[in-house]
């Protein structure tokens, strides 16, 4: 049970948002804009980028719910979703990714260490300033959502196939905020 | 130097916003709602928050902008302000709680916060006002680290901090125009 009273059951984000509509919608707007707005990145990278800074902050509820949506967008390369929160560095995916989830990482542990270096492993790879942009705010966004999530104790279900129902629902419509969704 | 090409030499969030001019509505909307919208939190104790978490984050610029607006809502020197963020003690509560809890999500530190949560409580505070003190620390630490994960460097001195901070104080966080007047 969440910290607060929030007067509905929605579990996870849902709940916060639907609490307090006036931050709601627009911390939704800021996701489908950055998960779904236009980005050199693919979706599915965006996702992936998501859960992986979830999983670094430890914070269920945004990790599980974006890994799914990003093993939706994958299709049949789903399961690589689960390799990369393993081990990233390991894992069957383009080595600019990895840069990326590398000054990912940087930013979600301390976001002074992203240095010359981290970037120029990323160049070298052929990211452009728009696709280390977007990993930036992207990592620092997930920072927030993970704080407001577990700082406020937010609801998380433990049951697999609630996340997998609400990744196709994320892969599927993106992060549009209803009070009743 | 900053680790991506941006236009012109705004300062911080200006900049950022300048290059992904998308993501300035629903900022400057949640900036508008959690730092300037009727609550039972003063506006100028809710920007001492937001210098306290960008402290508490390191960052400097952030710290720097919100630090000021603080002393002018407060009409508080600067110095006094700044000193408030690394150490509260002679803070009434319940800010000094509210600071607390900013920082312990800034950290992390969920178990601690989930007890001043739990103390707030039992003193009756505001539901509202323990959600929006979480979100603006949550909300701080992603401009503190977007700001210090693209490297950039506040060129800032005093007196356009004050100038920029006299603005803001003014005409807060406006999102129907130019989004370069308002968020830093």
């Amino acid at each position: 049970m969440a910290y607060i009273p929030l007067n509905n059951d929605y579990p996870g984000i849902k709940g916060l948002v639907n609490f307090r509509p006036e931050t709601g919608q627009p911390l939704y707007a800021l996701a489908q804009v950055i998960l779904r707005g236009e980005s050199p990145l693919p979706e599915a990278d965006r996702e992936l980028i998501a859960a992986f800074v979830s999983r670094k902050n430890q914070c269920v509820f945004c990790c599980e719910s974006h890994a799914a949506a990003a093993r939706y967008l994958y299709h049949s390369e789903g399961q690589k979703v689960d390799v990369v929160l393993d081990d990233y560095l390991h894992a069957p995916i383009a080595e600019k990714l990895k840069t990326l989830l590398t000054i990912a990482e940087r930013v979600t542990a301390d976001a002074r260490t992203v240095g010359e270096k981290e970037i120029s492993d990323a160049r070298r790879e052929g990211a452009t300033d728009r696709e280390i942009h977007d990993t930036v705010l992207i990592a620092a966004s997930f920072c927030m959502f993970n704080r407001y999530v577990d700082g406020l104790g937010a609801d998380t279900p433990t049951d697999p196939a609630l996340y997998a129902e609400m990744g196709a629902r994320l892969g599927e419509h993106g992060y549009t905020f209803n009070r009743k969704s | 130097m900053a680790h991506i090409s941006l236009p012109g030499e705004l300062p911080g969030m200006q900049a950022l916003l300048a290059y992904r001019p998308a993501i300035a509505p629903p900022l400057l909307q949640l900036m508008q709602v959690l730092m300037r919208e009727k609550s039972v939190l003063p506006m100028a104790d809710r920007e001492l928050l937001a210098a306290a978490v960008s402290t508490a984050n390191h960052c400097g610029s952030c710290s720097g902008i919100h630090g000021a607006i603080a002393a002018q809502l407060s009409g508080k020197p600067v110095g006094w302000v700044h000193q408030q963020c690394v150490d509260d003690t002679s803070l009434p509560q319940p800010l000094q709680q509210y600071l607390a809890l900013g920082k312990a999500i800034a950290h992390r530190e969920f178990r601690v916060g989930q007890r001043i949560i739990a103390a707030m409580q039992l003193e009756g505070v505001d539901t509202q006002a323990i959600h929006d003190v979480v979100l603006i620390a949550s909300l701080f630490t992603l401009f503190n680290k977007y700001i210090d994960g693209l490297g950039l460097e506040s060129k800032e001195t005093e007196a356009s901090l004050a100038e920029r901070a006299n603005h803001i104080a003014k005409n807060g966080y406006h999102t129907n125009q130019n989004h370069q007047d308002g968020l830093d």
